[in-house]
Parts: C-alpha cells; structure tokens; sequence
C-alpha cells in the first residue's frame, strides 16, 4: 500500500533533507541513494536518531525505536537474533535479508552492531513509504474517509483537520516478522 | 599562560567524557587547573575523533590530557585503565563516574541482554572504576563524583537506566562512609534535563519535552560546575549526597495526570 497524497519524490526529498542537515552535506541532491549511510556518509548511532527525528516531524510518523533484530527477539524470543558474543545467528540474518530487500552485507556471524552499515538512503525511504502506506481508511476521530495534505507530507483528516495515525514503526515491522516467521518458519529449529 | 586554580597538580578522569556532559566536566575541571584522562568506551571512528577533539581544548588551556578507552563493565579492562593513568599522568585525585550505556524502552520489552548490559555498564562498572581507583584515590584523599539523573526518582518513559541511576546514588551513601575513613569524598550529581545525546532519543520517546520552555533544561556546564564543586575543598563537608541540578524543575509539578 502507498499513500496517495505524499509521493515517493517528497519522500527522498526529505530524506536527503534529513541526510544532509544532520551529517552536514551542503549539496543533499547528490547523495548515492544507495550508499551506506554509515560507511559513505559517516553517520553515527546519535546520527539516525536526528535523521529519524527529522522525518517523523514533517510526515508524522513513528519510526523504529528499537533495532530490527531487537524486534526479531522481542518477538520470537531473547537470544534467537544475537548470539551471546554478539554474533547474527543464521536465522536472523536470513530475516535480515528479506527484511531488507535481499542485501549482500548481511552475513551469518557477523557482529550485530556491523548491520547498520548495510543501511542505504534507499532503505530509509523504503521504510517511510511503508509507515505513509499505513494511512487508515478513515479518520479515527471523528470516521470520515477523506484525507488531506496542504504540503505534500503531513496528512489531515479532511473533515474534522486531525492528524492521520500512522501504525508505530516499531509494530509495523513486528507483525512482518511475525508474518514472515509464519510463512518460512526460520526460527523453527534454531 | 595557564591561570591558577583549585585543581593545580591534580588528576581528574571522567568516565564517558568524549561528549555532553562528561566532555563539559573535563573542560570545567582542566579550567579549574587539573590535568585530564579522557575516557570512552571505543577507540575508533566518531569515538576517537571527539576524544581528541575534547583533548586539544583541555591542552589548550595549559594542562596535560590523555585518552583511555576501556569497557567499564569489564573489570580486567578498568584495572588496565586505572593502571595507565597512573603511568601518565602519575597521579588520580578526582574521579566523576558519568559513563553510561542503556536503551531505552520500556522495561518489559528489555531483553536479556540489554538487562545484562544496563546493570553490567551502569552499576557494575561504576563499582568496578572505584575498586581499581581506590589505591591511587587514597594516596592523597581523593573525590568521587558520580553523575546521576532526574530518572533516579521520577519515572521518565522508557528509561530503564533511571533505576540503575537509584542504586547508584545509594551507592554514592555507602561509599561516603566506607571511604571517608580513608581520606575519599564520595557525592552526586542528580541532573535535570540536558540536552545531550540521550535527549535526541527522550525527546521521541516523550514528545511532551519539546513543549517545555528553555528555562527547564540544564546545560552540561551547569552541571559540570557543581560537579567542580563537589570536587573541590569548598565542598569538603558534603559527604554522600546527589545534589540535584534541574533549575527547580523537580520542585514543581508540571505533568498532569490523565483524565
């Protein structure tokens, strides 16, 4: 599902906005959307926190608050993500892979704070599309089923103006790993 | 040319001193005349650039700095910090325990190892700092610092490192007593809100921080200047209390309870 009213050119507009205000790149145009925002732009922990930030105030989204292999063991149990040396098991780097679109950097035994740097532009506006997708059919306020959006990002309900509730990030993406868990069943045995 | 102060010939190490607040304390204590161990948990990338950043200000201002990085929650790892202080800069007089790691969510989402890694980092390793710091705290009668939060006895959303924060200011009252025989200070600093780091995550978590008024938050100077304090003479008959430096914000009630 897309979201009508905010197009995926907006979406990378502020995200490369978000990407360039924080890491401090003057020209967030020419950012590789597909490079590592970590390894190519440097960006730290405290940095995705700022980026998330940003797009969270001009969509009005929640983004993840926690890491997706926390999500993974939240759901499917302590220990079934990230070994005791702090390795990916091989489950939760298969999860990883589908999660993120078939990526080439995640790898089996790999230390789980390395993952991050698998992280594109791409992803972080794949992930935005996904949270705008969640728009209801209608208004939980007041039920109408026209929606509005005078600047392209921030949703409104078109009869009573309230702010279109988006599914917290942080849940979106625990029922798709309960999803797909049901589906390829890769923590069976581990 | 470097002023006189307070801290003159005196060693300060500040756990966790590459950013915020811990950064604030060991440029208000180098200001104050004492020579600098920077602390952080990596060596490598953003950690190693802020560190010598933070390094290049205290040499700036005429005293000798130099940067440790060690796990706290590792006690072999404090050991070989506190031993290589010592080879550096000969002495230890003063140590602010600010170094902390937590998530933050909320308690029943904790897993196994972020409880392990809160209690290990946040209180184990403030223990393990002042078991491998006592013989050089005790050559000449030292100080302790610790840097405690607000969230040590208010509940903040999603902020598990609050209770750990509790035990340690607890902590802080039994080290006065057990220490002060042996010539060793120990206090707190309770801190409102500051906008470091840990406030780019809270502000998320607790969208209602961004509707508070400037006047509620407490920049990491303030901080580090009672934390000075503590540390200096003027302070020589305060023994294990955690001051609390939130500009009064504990003091009123600004959160109203739901309908």
């Amino acid at each position: 599902m897309t979201n009508p009213l905010v197009t995926r050119d907006r979406i990378e507009q502020e995200v490369r906005e978000a990407l360039g205000t924080t890491l401090r790149i003057e020209t967030p145009a020419t950012i590789d959307l597909d490079s590592s925002i970590v390894n190519d732009l440097h960006a730290t922990s405290i940095d995705f926190l700022d980026i998330n930030f940003r797009l969270e105030t001009v969509f009005g989204i929640q983004m993840n608050t926690q890491g997706f292999l926390d999500l993974v063991e939240e759901e499917l149990g302590d220990g079934k993500a990230i070994d005791r040396d702090g390795k990916v098991t091989a489950a939760a780097a298969e999860i990883m892979k589908l999660h993120l679109g078939g990526s080439d950097g995640i790898e089996s035994g790999m230390y789980s704070d390395e993952t991050a740097a698998v992280v594109t532009p791409r992803m972080v506006c794949d992930a935005v599309e996904k949270l705008l997708g969640t728009l209801p059919a209608a208004c939980t306020a007041c039920g109408a089923t026209e929606w509005k959006s005078e600047d392209g990002a921030k949703v409104t309900c078109g009869a009573c103006g309230k702010a279109a509730e988006y599914t917290p990030g942080d849940d979106l993406t625990k029922r798709w790993i309960q999803d797909i868990e049901r589906e390829k069943q890769l923590f069976a045995s581990a | 040319m470097r002023a006189m102060g307070e801290f003159d010939g005196k060693v300060a190490l500040i756990t966790g001193s590459t950013r915020g607040i811990g950064r604030a304390i060991a440029l208000r204590l180098a200001e104050a005349g004492a020579d600098i161990a920077v602390h952080g948990r990596s060596n490598a990338g953003p950690s190693r650039a802020l560190a010598e950043a933070v390094c290049e200000e205290v040499r700036g201002l005429g005293r000798r700095c130099e940067i440790y990085a060690a796990d706290i929650a590792d006690k072999e790892a404090v050991g070989a910090l506190m031993a290589a202080v010592e080879a550096d800069l000969g002495r230890l007089d003063t140590l602010v325990l600010n170094a902390a790691r937590a998530p933050f969510k909320e308690t029943t989402r904790l897993l196994e190892r972020d409880l392990r890694q809160l209690v290990e980092v946040n209180l184990f390793g403030h223990v393990f700092c002042v078991q491998k710091a006592l013989p050089l705290l005790e050559k000449d009668g030292g100080d302790i610092v610790f840097i405690s939060s607000l969230g040590s006895r208010f509940m903040n959303p999603q902020y598990p490192l609050g209770p750990m924060k509790a035990a340690m200011e607890a902590m802080v009252r039994q080290w006065a007593e057990e220490l002060g025989p042996r010539g060793i200070r120990a206090n707190g600093v309770c801190a409102g809100l500051v906008k470091t780091d840990s406030y780019k995550t809270l502000r998320r978590l607790w969208p209602e921080l961004g509707t508070l008024p400037e006047a509620a938050f407490v920049t990491p100077e303030e901080v580090a200047d009672v934390v000075a304090f503590l540390a200096s003479g003027a302070a020589r008959a305060i023994a294990g209390q955690n001051l609390v430096v939130d500009r009064g914000l504990s003091n009123r009630i600004l959160r109203a309870p739901e309908r």
